[in-house]
């Protein structure tokens, strides 16, 4: 399966880009799975990977949800506007 | 990035607070409260030369869309408005502005105070600093998270107490 992150603020000094894109034998069935998968394949946005807001469009999932079909996510570290 | 022709609560661009002032219409309210909030040369005693803000663009301006309509419900508002600028922005330029119009200033003050803070722990935007000595730094701020600890707790404040608006400490809010 193709899977795909989609990455804000201090993500993308850490993981080197704005996008990550990841195949994988085995289809994450949830959020979380698809999380340790890019875990386990970008070490350096392993610690950061807890506090992210993981996204489909304008929806905020929980780590429970199923991963969206498109295997598409987009990851928001904490903010900071204002 | 993504497309920046529907945008209405975020600019690239200087805000033109006069705008948002609405000052032709809404007879029935007697108070208008203004937030704007600046570039401070400054930050945890680093001293700061410019900032970068980026923007998750589709979640922020949904976000912002939000708040300015609890605002509204929360403070009985005729009128209230949000800008959030995105880009490089030098020392002293306007980084957001809130504009909030009510009936009496009461409502008002407090509803600005609302929209800057529900903006700050809400809206997916970020602050990179830059530093005189050449290094830069991300800002660290709250996190969004609806199944984490602190996201539980933001949400379940806001929910239960509606008349006593206060907002969970995230780190680097100093401003």
């Amino acid at each position: 399966m193709n899977l795909s992150f989609e990455l804000y603020g201090e993500l993308i000094p850490l993981a080197g880009g704005e996008r990550i894109s990841l195949v994988t034998e085995m289809a994450p069935a949830t959020v979380a799975e698809a999380l340790s998968v890019l875990a386990d394949q970008c070490p350096a946005l392993q610690p950061r990977l807890d506090q992210c807001a993981a996204v489909r469009d304008t929806d905020i999932l929980l780590r429970s949800d199923p991963l969206p079909e498109n295997g598409h996510l987009v990851l928001l570290p904490p903010v900071a506007g204002g | 990035m993504t497309d920046s022709s529907n945008r209405i609560h975020l600019t690239e661009y200087p805000i033109a607070i006069d705008e948002l002032l609405a000052l032709d219409r809404y007879p029935e309210c007697g108070g208008l409260a203004l937030f704007a909030g600046t570039v401070r040369d400054h930050h945890q005693g680093l001293p700061v030369e410019s900032l970068r803000y980026t923007a998750y663009a589709p979640l922020a301006e949904k976000r912002i869309a939000e708040i300015e309509q609890q605002a509204r419900e929360r403070f009985g508002l005729s009128y209230c408005r949000v800008m959030h600028r995105l880009g490089a922005l030098r020392i002293g330029d306007v980084a957001i502005v809130c504009v909030a119009r009510a009936a009496h200033r009461a409502e008002a003050f407090e509803a600005c105070r609302y929209l800057v803070d529900e903006v700050k722990h809400q809206a997916p935007i970020w602050k990179e600093e830059f530093y005189t000595d050449g290094s830069s730094a991300y800002v660290q701020g709250c996190c969004i998270r609806p199944d984490s600890r602190s996201g539980d707790q933001h949400h379940a404040h806001t929910d239960s107490h509606p008349d006593h608006h206060r907002v969970p400490h995230c780190d680097g809010d100093h401003s």
